[in-house]
């Protein structure tokens, strides 16, 4: 079809001007949503890596608990900071990319989106770490307690550190400076667990616990101060 | 999706159907109010989902009105329109069938995607460019000799 005809086609169809559409759609953009299909919502805008890598290291720890018969925990350990730095891009995103004060404008502040994507993340790591921790249990014959805050205190380092960095330095910078995190906390766990097995025995166990619990309170305490800050963000508006 | 822009288009093709202002913005708005609550704008992917809803409603439209005595001076009728331009065309149109009609606002003046139109209308893609096909023919044939050709 010649584009004068399709010019008249269209021309043939004209209609008269709707009367009311700028009331409408001014009052359909402010149509509520319910809090389950915002996470829903918010699902679709994580990016695919993060839920591949909890793939990735779910099928990597079943398969190697069956095939591969070596010890699993310092590997599926120096997997957490990388799991952990997907959920800090992910709540860092609007931060790093400057655009957190643009977000603040928009139907869905950057605080309802941080907290959801903080919430989804944070639910799927959780129930990552709960599927992964009997595998690695049962291949090394230990208390799956015991297992599950080895795996946690790394995760809960890098998470620390990345919330804090991402608050402390802005722009872009702040992811470089995540991932650097997350590779040195990968390495540093690979190596302790390598060189100074001695970590992982049942007497240094109070420890462990000790310093997971520290890197619960700091990461929550983290967590509060980054959703504090973009609080504040909309206050300098 | 931009909903300024499917309004428009989802207006004009209500306009189609119903020939009433008042009534094509009526269900225009009707149709878009049930497409957001369903949730499908966030998908941007229904766009076939809010064409039913609107041709729906224009057929509960038609049922409604076949109880009523029809206003005929309310409705614009297709060859009383202000045919100051392309006269030929409208002419041409208003002796196509309605569904060929239908078929060349949906993809030539609100360029619908093929793969909308055949879910629409619950046929293949195939179907849909063979239908589509016609219905050009059908209009050249129509015009005759006009310098559309």
């Amino acid at each position: 079809m010649n584009k004068k005809l399709r010019r008249a086609l269209k021309d043939s169809f004209a209609a008269p001007l709707p009367v009311g559409k700028k009331a409408f759609l001014r009052g359909v953009r402010e149509l509520p949503i319910g809090n389950f299909e915002f996470i829903r919502t918010q699902i679709a805008y994580i990016r695919k890596w993060v839920w591949a890598l909890s793939g990735t290291i779910f099928a990597f720890t079943v398969i190697g608990s069956e095939w591969i018969g070596r010890d699993m925990l310092w590997c599926i350990s120096a997997f957490m900071p990388l799991l952990a730095l997907g959920i800090i891009t992910e709540c860092g995103r609007a931060e790093a990319y400057k655009m957190a004060e643009l977000e603040m404008s928009t139907r869905f502040s950057i605080k309802s989106a941080v907290l959801a994507r903080l919430g989804i993340t944070g639910c799927a790591s959780l129930i990552l770490i709960c599927a992964v921790t009997p595998f690695i249990a049962m291949q090394r014959s230990a208390d799956i307690f015991r297992t599950g805050v080895y795996i946690l205190c790394p995760y809960l380092l890098t998470a620390y550190s990345g919330f804090l960095a991402v608050r402390k330095i802005h722009g872009k910078e702040s992811l470089y400076f995540c991932a650097g995190i997350a590779a040195a906390v990968s390495v540093l766990n690979m190596i302790l667990s390598q060189e100074l097995s001695c970590l992982y025995i049942a007497g240094n166990f109070i420890w462990w616990s000790a310093a997971l619990t520290v890197l619960c309170v700091g990461t929550a305490i983290q967590c509060y101060k980054m959703i504090k800050q973009t609080e504040e963000l909309t206050w300098s508006l | 999706m931009d909903l300024e822009e499917e309004y428009d288009k989802i207006y004009r093709y209500c306009y189609f159907k119903v020939r009433r202002r008042e009534t094509a913005e009526d269900i225009t708005q009707e149709a878009f109010l049930r497409f957001l609550e369903s949730g499908c704008v966030n998908t941007g992917k229904n766009l076939r989902y809010l064409y039913t809803i609107a041709r729906n409603l224009c057929v509960d439209e038609f049922r409604r009105r076949k109880t009523e005595a029809l206003d005929e001076e309310a409705a614009d009728s297709f060859s009383e329109d202000s045919m100051v331009e392309n006269l030929s065309v409208r002419i041409a149109l208003s002796q196509l069938e309605e569904t060929d009609r239908e078929l060349l606002l949906l993809r030539y003046v609100n360029e619908a995607p093929i793969a909308v139109i055949g879910r629409l209308y619950g046929i293949s893609r195939f179907a849909v460019y063979r239908r589509v096909l016609q219905a050009v023919k059908n209009l050249k044939e129509k015009l005759g000799g006009d310098h559309f050709l």
